[in-house]
């Protein structure tokens, strides 16, 4: 599939300083960030109470995370499982 | 002679909206709770006809603590809900606003950082203690789907203390 890219100024200038760093050409970088987005989608659709666990649990860290998942799924599970942990601590103090 | 202490729920619209969703409204009878809301809240959710939704309008020092709250970018029922369960000492609010889970993740302020938030699993847990629901987990993916909350801080926070508390 052929695809014309319409880029902001900064997003261009990345994409040549990205070739020249990576030694790729233009289209295979933009494949390659095209992949690991799908890739990190994925993996947040089909299995996001597996990483909640694995974060919970303290399998896998923060950095673990943002690594593994889109900004946004990972974001949810730092921030919702503080705010979680903190509901469970006072109900267990308070015998509920 | 000792007085019993009673519990109190401080409980916020995202929550009330979230149970009514799912149909549990009628079911806040058998926690055995009084339960609270802020004014600002009760215009929010609308018409309660629940017996046992008190409403509680603040006074004094507290609307200036709420009013100081907003300042910060809080929601004002949700300010009324942490500054009530202030006042009230119960240490914790029911709130399932996406918003205020991050801005207690975020923000810097002293009744942020002192209250608790409980989301809509806390109710569920209270009722399958209390035997008035079976399934706990279908109910949680019930309230979840209908409120557009996959993937999101409610989520997580709610799966986090179910897990949390051994379910």
């Amino acid at each position: 599939m052929k695809a014309n890219l319409v880029l902001d100024e900064e997003t261009g200038k990345e994409l040549s300083e990205l070739k020249k760093l990576e030694e790729k050409s233009k289209s295979e970088i933009v494949r390659q960030a095209i992949r690991d987005l799908y890739l990190k989608e994925k993996r947040a659709k089909g299995n996001f109470r597996f990483f909640i666990d694995l974060y919970r649990e303290g399998i896998i860290n923060k950095d673990m995370l943002f690594i593994l998942l889109p900004r946004k799924d990972a974001e949810a599970i730092v921030v919702g499982a503080k705010i979680g942990k903190g509901a469970a601590k006072i109900a267990k103090n308070l015998g509920y | 002679m000792q007085q019993k202490l009673q519990k109190i729920l401080v409980i916020d619209s995202s929550s009330l909206i979230a149970l009514e969703r799912a149909n549990l409204l009628g079911k806040l009878k058998y926690l055995g709770f009084k339960l609270i809301v802020p004014k600002t809240v009760s215009l929010e959710f609308g018409t309660i006809n629940q017996k046992i939704i008190k409403t509680e309008s603040l006074k004094g020092k507290s609307i200036k603590k709420a009013k100081s709250l907003v300042s910060k970018g809080i929601g004002r029922g949700e300010a009324e809900c942490l500054v009530l369960a202030d006042k009230l000492k119960t240490g914790f609010i029911i709130c399932d606003d996406r918003k205020l889970l991050r801005q207690k993740y975020l923000l810097e302020d002293k009744i942020l950082e002192k209250i608790e938030i409980a989301g809509f699993s806390f109710i569920l847990h209270l009722l399958f203690k209390k035997k008035q629901i079976k399934d706990i987990w279908k109910l949680f993916n019930d309230v979840i789907e209908k409120n557009n909350w996959k993937r999101s801080e409610v989520e997580v926070a709610n799966f986090v203390f179910l897990k949390e508390m051994g379910h």
